[in-house]
C-alpha cells in the first residue's frame, strides 16, 4: 500500500494549504484595490483586509475611495468595515452576510494626496452658463438689425406689391367684358325704337332686348362683387404692409433678447438635472428586477441549471446592516448613522422587502432624514422613498461655468423635501426646495451682464422656492417644474431693460420709418385703379335700359 | 515539451506498474475534460498528489485531454444539459441542490457535469487500455528495441549519452 503513497505530495499540498492561507488576507486586499480602483476610475485605498473562514468573516480596515472627479477629495471613506458571512452558503457561492457594520463613515472627506490615477481623465464639473439663460442686457448694433429689417420689411412690401398688380392684371382682363359705350348706347337706341313699333313687335323685342340686356347686367353685378372682395383684400394688404415696421420691431426685439416674454430660467437650469434624475430613478427601478434571458453559453463556460430549493436566497443577501460616520454636505459637516436591512440581489429573490434609513445632523440646525422602502417581491413591484433635508447651509459655491468663480453663491439656506413613489406603470414624485436668503456675489472683472444682473435681482429676495412633480406612467412621466424665480427674474429683466426698450423701439421705427416710407407711401397708391373700375361699372349700369 | 515526452519513456520504461501509469492518464483526463477552474479539480490534484503516479504521464495526459475537451466542448455541454433536465434524475438533482458540498462542485454547471460524467464513463476504458498498452510496450516494444542492433549502436552513441544526462 505504502507504494501507492506519495509522501512529499502530502507535505507539498499541506505547504501550498498553508501559504495560501497565510497570503489569503493580502490577496483579498489586492483584490480590492486592483479591482476597486479600475471600477471607480480614481485610488481605492486599503490598510489592510482580514479574512476568517470559520465562521467566515471579512474585516477591512481604512477604506479609502477617491472621488474620480476631486482626486483630492475621498468619494467614501470608512475606518472599519467588518461583515459575518454565512459559511456554509458560500460554499453555494451565494454570499449571505449576517450582518454588515461600517463604522466612521466620511463622505466628501479632503485627502492628504491626490488619488487620481493617470490613466483615467477628471472630467470637470461643467456648472451653468448663465449667459444662455437670460437674455443679454446690452444693445445691439442698431445700423445692422434696421438693415437686416428693412430686407425683411422690403421682401413683404415686394410680395405684397405683386399680389396687387396681379389683380389689377386680372381686372384689366375683366373690363374688357364689360359692355362698351357703344354697345349700352345700341341699346338704348332699341329701346328708343319700341316706344314707336307695334304691339307685337314691342313685346318681340323687348323680350330679346331684356335678354341680351340682363346677362350684361348680370356679368357688372358678378364684376361688383369681385371687386367689393378685391378692394377689401387689398386694403387689408396695404394696413398690413403699413404696419410691417412695427412687426418687425417685436420681431427683432424678441430676437436680439429685448423681450421679457417667456422666460423659462428655472426650467432650463434645473430641467436636465430633473430628467435625469427621473431617468435614474426609472432604470433603476427597473434594474433592481434581474431578468433571466436564456442565452447559449461561450466556448468553455456551461450554462448553469436551477432547482427549487427548501430555503430560496439570493445570490447577494445583506441581512442586517448599520453605519455611522460624518458626512459632509455643502458647508455642514453632519454626524450620519443609518441603518439597513435586506438588501438582495436579486431583489426578487428574497421574501422580505429591502428598507434603509438614513439619519444625519450638525451641530447647527441641519439634518437629514432618508427612507426608502424597495419591495421586489412580487412583479407589480413598489419602490418608495422619503427625503428630508432641511437648513442646510450653503456656503461659496461657484454657479459659473467652467473654472472661473464668475458668479458665486457666498451663502444660503436650503430646505429640501422630496417623496416618490414607482411601479411597473406609475411614478409619483414631489420635490420641494426652498432656498432662504441667497447671497450671491458677481466678479468684477470675469461676470457677464448676465450674471450681475442674476445676482442683483437674487440678492433682493427672502428665498427662492422650486417645486417639481413627476407623475404618469414609468415609461414617459411628465415633469412639471414650477419657481417663483422665473417670475421674479422677468419682472427684474422688464425693469431693467424698459429704459433701453424704449430708446431702442424710438430709434428703430425713426430708422426703419425713414428707409421703408416711399416703398409704402407707392404702395398705398396701388390700389386706386379700383376706384376707376367702380366707377366704370356703376356707369354702365345706370346707362343700362331698365324694364 | 521534449523534456516531459523524455519522462514519459522513462516512465514506462520504470518500475511504476501499468496500473500506477493508467491511473495517471485517467486522472489527467478527468481534469482535463472539464473546465480547469472547476472546484473538484482542486480534490483531484490532491490525489495526484498524495498518491504515486505519474506526474509527467498526469501533465501530458491533461494536456491532451483538455485540448480534445476544447474541440467536443458543444457536445459535453448539450449533453449535460440534457442530464441536468431528465426527468428521472430530477430528484436526485434537486436533492443534491440542497447540499452546499454539491453546489461548490458546480454540478449544475451543464458543461462541468457534461464533460466530468463523459470523464467518467471513459475511464475504465482508458484505464484499461493504457494498462494493456504499458504491458505490451513493456513486453514486446521495449525488449525488442533494447535487442536490436540499432538500440546496441544509439546506446553506445552521444544522444544517448545526452538522454541519461537529461534523466540525471
Amino acid at each position: 500500500m505504502t507504494n501507492w503513497i506519495r509522501s512529499w505530495g502530502i507535505v507539498l499540498f499541506a505547504m501550498a494549504t498553508l501559504i495560501w492561507l497565510l497570503s489569503v488576507d493580502w490577496l483579498v486586499k489586492r483584490a480590492i484595490v486592483t479591482y476597486g480602483t479600475e471600477l471607480n476610475g480614481a485610488q481605492v485605498e486599503l490598510e489592510s483586509a482580514d479574512l476568517s473562514l470559520w465562521p467566515a468573516g471579512l474585516e477591512l480596515t481604512n477604506l479609502q475611495v477617491t472621488d474620480a472627479y476631486h482626486p483630492m477629495f475621498n468619494s467614501f471613506e470608512a475606518s472599519k468595515i467588518s461583515a459575518t458571512l454565512d459559511s456554509a452558503l458560500l460554499l453555494r457561492r451565494q454570499v449571505i452576510v449576517e450582518q454588515l457594520d461600517v463604522i466612521g463613515v466620511r463622505m466628501n472627506s479632503p485627502r492628504v494626496r491626490s488619488g487620481a490615477t493617470n490613466d483615467q481623465p477628471i472630467a470637470a464639473n461643467a456648472g451653468f452658463d448663465f449667459g444662455g439663460l437670460i437674455p443679454d442686457l446690452s444693445l445691439p448694433d442698431m445700423d445692422t438689425l434696421v438693415a437686416e429689417a428693412q430686407q425683411q420689411v422690403s421682401a413683404e412690401v415686394a410680395e405684397i406689391e405683386k399680389e396687387i398688380d396681379d389683380i389689377e392684371e386680372r381686372w384689366r382682363s375683366n373690363i374688357k367684358q364689360v359692355p362698351s359705350k357703344d354697345k349700352v348706347a345700341e341699346y338704348r337706341a332699341r329701346w328708343d325704337q319700341l316706344s314707336n313699333a307695334s304691339f307685337m313687335e314691342k313685346m318681340l323685342g323687348a323680350k330679346e332686348l331684356k335678354s341680351d340686356v340682363s346677362g350684361d347686367l348680370k356679368l357688372i353685378r358678378s364684376f361688383n362683387q369681385q371687386l367689393k372682395s378685391d378692394r377689401s383684400l387689398i386694403s387689408t394688404q396695404i394696413t398690413r404692409a403699413k404696419r410691417l415696421p412695427n412687426a418687425q420691431l417685436d420681431r427683432t426685439m424678441q430676437a436680439v433678447g429685448l423681450s421679457t416674454e417667456n422666460i423659462a430660467f428655472v426650467r432650463a437650469i434645473t430641467g436636465d438635472q430633473v430628467d435625469q434624475w427621473v431617468t435614474r430613478a426609472k432604470t433603476f427601478s427597473e434594474s433592481l428586477s434581474s431578468n433571466t434571458v436564456v442565452q447559449a453559453p461561450s466556448r468553455g463556460h456551461g450554462r448553469w441549471v436551477t432547482f427549487a430549493e427548501d430555503n430560496p436566497l439570493p445570490q447577494v443577501l445583506i441581512r442586517r446592516g448599520q453605519f455611522n460616520g460624518a458626512l459632509q454636505l455643502a458647508a455642514s459637516n453632519m454626524a450620519v448613522d443609518g441603518k439597513f436591512s435586506n438588501i438582495a440581489y436579486p431583489l426578487e429573490g428574497y421574501s422580505q422587502p429591502a428598507a434603509v434609513i438614513i439619519n444625519a445632523r450638525d451641530d447647527g440646525n441641519a439634518s437629514l432624514l432618508f427612507e426608502a422602502n424597495i419591495d421586489h417581491r412580487q412583479a407589480d413591484f413598489s419602490d418608495g422613498f422619503n427625503l428630508e433635508l432641511m437648513n442646510l447651509p450653503i456656503q461659496d459655491v461657484s454657479l459659473s461655468a467652467g473654472v472661473e468663480n464668475s458668479l458665486l453663491l457666498e451663502a444660503a439656506s436650503l430646505n429640501f423635501i422630496a417623496s416618490g413613489h414607482a411601479s411597473p406603470d406609475t411614478v409619483l414624485a414631489n420635490v420641494v426646495a426652498k432656498l432662504s436668503d441667497p447671497r450671491l456675489t458677481a466678479d468684477a472683472d470675469l461676470a457677464t451682464k448676465s450674471e450681475y444682473f442674476l445676482a442683483e435681482t437674487l440678492n433682493t429676495l427672502d428665498s427662492v422656492d422650486l417645486q417639481v412633480n413627476v407623475s404618469g406612467a414609468l415609461e414617459n412621466p411628465v415633469v412639471n417644474i414650477a419657481s417663483n424665480l422665473d417670475k421674479i427674474l422677468a419682472a427684474g429683466l422688464k425693469s431693467q431693460i424698459s429704459a433701453q426698450t424704449t430708446k431702442f423701439k424710438q430709434q428703430f421705427t425713426d430708422q426703419l420709418g425713414e428707409q421703408t416710407s416711399v416703398q409704402l407711401g407707392t404702395l398705398s397708391a396701388k390700389g386706386d385703379f379700383l376706384k376707376d373700375i367702380q366707377a366704370l361699372l356703376n356707369d354702365r349700369k345706370a346707362a343700362m335700359p331698365s324694364f | 515539451m521534449l523534456t516531459l515526452l523524455v519522462k514519459v519513456i522513462k516512465a514506462l520504461n520504470s518500475d511504476y506498474s501499468p496500473a500506477q501509469i493508467a491511473l495517471a492518464v485517467c486522472l489527467g483526463m478527468i481534469v482535463g475534460f472539464p473546465p480547469l477552474g472547476s472546484s473538484h479539480n482542486a480534490i483531484i490534484l490532491l490525489f495526484v498528489l498524495m498518491l504515486r503516479v505519474n506526474l509527467g504521464v498526469f501533465v501530458v495526459s491533461l494536456g491532451l485531454f483538455s485540448g480534445l475537451a476544447y474541440l467536443v466542448d458543444p457536445l459535453s455541454e448539450s449533453f449535460g444539459f440534457w442530464l441536468l433536465h431528465l426527468t428521472a434524475l430530477e430528484g436526485l438533482w434537486t436533492s443534491l441542490y440542497q447540499v452546499s458540498v454539491w453546489r461548490l462542485l458546480e454540478y449544475n454547471n451543464s458543461l462541468v457535469i457534461g464533460s466530468f460524467v463523459v470523464a467518467m464513463l471513459l475511464t475504465p476504458l482508458v484505464f484499461l487500455g493504457t494498462k494493456v498498452l504499458v504491458v505490451q510496450y513493456r513486453e514486446q516494444v521495449m525488449t525488442w528495441v533494447q535487442k536490436s542492433r540499432f538500440s546496441v549502436w544509439v546506446r553506445s552513441g552521444k544522444v544517448f549519452s545526452a538522454y541519461q544526462r537529461i534523466q540525471g
